[in-house]
């Protein structure tokens, strides 16, 4: 763990969470002016409350006030690298996912063909149990999404059938 | 009242219409031969004697594919990383500057921290020449390039250095030391083991009658269905120590073998324990990935069951 | 079909059909874009480069780095759900619709059409055949949190939208009442809450987080109820204003946060039926628990 609290596989969005905002300035910051004026009638003119400085404080660190950068000044020449790198990427992209629906589209036509030949295979009641929709399938938890990294303990090894009966 | 019969019968055929050509549309996918054999076949569809369904039976057989899935994530090829880099820095040049104040108390000893790890941008002084251009700061940050933040983490480092190779495993506050992606079996290249390859797909393999296949097993009984098979015959070859888990009891792929007997694969994952090979059933066995499945399959066995071995 | 059919009926009105038709249908059709004119103005002209070009002030980045769940999804979740929701010389199902009048007396020219048959009121959509080209996918995610003292206090929005800034890395956008509700104090126009919709490696983040770090610290949680879910794939669960303080970047400095919200997050996928969509989120390692109920129509 970090200072954040944050472990190596997460990447840490708090950074992140400030380059997705549209460029002007939020309209809320002038909302809020508003607002202190309004509430500033009681006592102390101009002076916010607690609460009206910890909201202050929220809206300025997700305001772009003085936080954003200076806008990308291409030249011609890093611009033509830059389309020809995008156009490059999205054309392994593409590849790469026509591959991967013609692969789909195999798998498919075998799952049919299997499911035709078990029809005609000559037990009906075999073929009737193994295409019935099952409802209620559930991936199990211990299939893992993959991490960049592996745990500690790479592969669980010692398994019996009580294990499972446990549960 | 005509009308209404009217209405009912126009109601009627606007409905064959839209079954019509809802059927067409389901249909198409299959090819209109095996179709109509099938519509004939079934309306002709007798149950067979209990010698018939024990012969028909006796011809189907169910393969098994027991795959072990990554457990990390694919290697990045070395186009994917630079473009990856490239647009890393293009979004860290275009982010807003880190809001400090958000995270540090103002006048606290953390923030002083965060300040001294801090890089300090070149100041703005009249009449000196900069090479890059006049530099623009706003909030400590210059707005032309990227802003690098410094977590100050060194002395937290030094404190958790004793525990980190400690025993203390379960520890919340030990540091976090990534595992290395490339394994023990990976470098001795042990194909009985689980642990290589981790970020790829595994399957397992046999050798029987000096010829490796996917383990594949007969139909016992009257009633047993596929991936009930599938599942004893991997526990009569591998022992009980394996979770499984059976993806679906549909087949996934057929082959037509010598004398009229088929062989229907069954998809498995498996998620805990390992595969003990029973001396007596199989000669060896090994978990292998794509490519290395090529090496030691047959032929035409390896391209009909191809695009069910997942490339990764 | 309305068109169609008016041609047989005699019209009571003036002018024929075809001329009362609000759009052009006569090719090439012109005006598809609405523009005013000062969006011509030079001033608008950053605006017109796209979004996806450097050029555009707007540009940033999508593809930065390696999206785990989504290279999951290719390499096991994909041909698993093809085999998993197979079924064999199935057939499309024809949802229920609506009752069109057949036009045969002048009297049906805009009559309302009669709803769907039986008892439901709501026609359904089609169920149409699986195959490998719509196998189901996760389209996006909604965070949203509504907030009852916005009524009260409008600037009770600011901790509910940073919050979600925070949680998901995206600029949020607020939600606004579309009418009013006497009974609580609720005027048209009046802000109630926040929420975003997190799309590619913002969405995928945001159920790795979810999935690894924050619900897995939930005690009570056991898993999304299966009775969740608006019957056309998309998957709901709730979050308490505690449960939020498990994300990362909340915990990070919790001491700013005095007062947080609860959310509800949506997960909307592509299934064309409930089951569907569970099996595909069960996948991203969300447990879910509870009886499922299968839709008839299934």
């Amino acid at each position: 763990m970090n200072k954040f609290g944050l472990s190596n596989f997460v990447r840490p969005s708090i950074f992140r969470s400030h380059c997705l905002g549209s460029i002007k300035t939020p309209t809320s910051v002038s909302t809020f002016v508003r607002f202190a004026r309004t509430s500033a009638k009681k006592k102390n003119r101009g002076e916010l409350s607690a609460s009206q400085v910890r909201q202050k404080n929220l809206l300025s660190a997700v305001s772009g006030a003085r936080k954003v950068p200076r806008k990308l000044d291409m030249c011609v020449e890093d611009l033509i690298r830059h389309n020809t790198v995008t156009r490059a990427w999205a054309l392994y992209q593409k590849e790469i996912r026509d591959k991967r629906a013609q692969n789909l589209e195999r798998q498919y036509r075998m799952i049919d063909e299997a499911c035709d030949a078990l029809k005609s295979a000559g037990d009906r009641n075999l073929y009737n149990k193994a295409t019935k929709r099952e409802f209620g399938k559930r991936f199990p938890m211990e299939l893992r999404v993959p991490t960049d990294t592996p745990p500690k303990i790479v592969w669980q090894y010692e398994w019996s059938p009580e294990e499972k009966e446990k549960k | 009242m005509s009308m209404n019969c009217r209405q009912i019968r126009l109601g009627q055929a606007l409905g064959r219409i839209s079954r019509s050509y809802y059927s067409t549309e389901a249909t198409s996918h299959i090819p209109s031969s095996t179709t109509s054999s099938l519509s004939t076949e079934q309306g002709s569809y007798v149950a067979p004697s209990p010698e018939q369904l024990a012969e028909s039976r006796s011809k189907i057989r169910a393969g098994l594919i027991l795959s072990r899935t990554p457990i990390v994530t694919p290697e990045v090829k070395p186009f994917e990383e630079s473009y990856y880099n490239y647009q890393q820095e293009l979004e860290r040049r275009l982010m807003w500057t880190f809001p400090k104040s958000f995270y540090f108390k103002k006048g606290s000893m953390a923030e002083h921290k965060f300040n001294l790890a801090q890089k300090k941008p070149i100041q703005s002084v009249k009449g000196v020449f900069y090479e890059r251009g006049i530099p623009d700061i706003k909030l400590g940050r210059e707005r032309r390039f990227k802003q690098e933040v410094v977590i100050p983490l060194a002395e937290e480092e030094g404190a958790d250095s004793g525990s980190a190779n400690g025993a203390d495993i379960d520890s919340v506050a030990r540091r976090i030391m990534p595992e290395p992606r490339i394994t023990e079996a990976d470098k001795s290249n042990d194909v009985a083991s689980l642990s290589r390859k981790l970020d790829r797909t595994l399957y397992l393999i046999i050798k029987q009658q000096k010829t490796w296949k996917f383990p594949s097993f007969s139909l016992e009984g009257d009633v047993e269905l596929l991936h009930e098979a599938a599942e004893r015959g991997l526990r009569q070859i591998g022992g009980t120590g394996m979770n499984t888990w059976t993806v679906s009891s549909t087949p996934t792929a057929v082959i037509a073998g010598t004398g009229s007997i088929k062989e229907f694969f069954i998809k498995s994952h498996i998620l805990a324990g390992q595969f003990s090979a029973i001396k007596s059933e199989i000669e060896d066995f090994a978990w292998l990935t794509k490519e290395e499945l090529k090496e030691k399959f047959d032929k035409q066995y390896y391209e009909t069951l191809e695009p069910v071995i997942s490339e990764q | 079909m309305n068109g169609g059919l008016i041609q047989f009926a005699r019209g009571f009105h003036a002018t024929s059909a075809s001329a009362k038709a609000k759009i052009s249908v006569v090719e090439p059709v012109h005006h598809l874009v609405k523009y005013k004119k000062w969006h011509l103005k030079p001033s608008m002209a950053p605006f017109l480069i796209p979004k996806n070009s450097p050029e555009s002030h707007r540009y940033r980045p999508a593809t930065t780095r390696q999206d785990r769940i989504l290279e999951h999804y290719n390499n096991t979740i994909a041909s698993d759900l093809l085999l998993i929701t197979h079924k064999h010389e199935s057939t499309n199902k024809l949802g229920v619709k609506t009752r069109e009048w057949s036009g045969e007396s002048p009297y049906h020219i805009n009559r309302p059409a009669k709803p769907p048959r039986g008892n439901r009121l709501v026609p359904t959509q089609d169920i149409k055949v699986r195959t490998n080209k719509n196998l189901p996918v996760i389209e996006k995610v909604t965070v949203e949190t509504y907030d009852k003292t916005c009524v009260h206090a409008a600037e009770n929005y600011i901790p509910v939208k940073v919050m979600l800034q925070q949680i998901t890395s995206t600029k949020p956008t607020l939600i606004y009442a579309k009418k009013n509700i006497p009974t609580w104090n609720l005027r048209r126009g009046m802000v109630m809450g926040a929420k975003v919709e997190l799309g590619g490696r913002a969405m995928t983040d945001f159920l790795s987080t979810l999935s690894l770090i924050v619900l897995p610290r939930i005690k009570e949680f056991k898993g999304i109820k299966n009775t969740s879910g608006d019957g056309s794939g998309n998957i709901s669960l709730g979050l308490t204003a505690e449960d939020i303080r498990h994300f990362p970047e909340i915990e990070a400095n919790g001491e700013v946060w005095n007062k947080l919200s609860g959310c509800n997050i949506i997960i909307h996928t592509s299934a064309q039926v409930d089951p569907d969509a569970r099996t595909l989120i069960s996948g991203l390692n969300l447990p879910f628990t509870g009886k499922e109920k299968i839709p008839s129509r299934v």
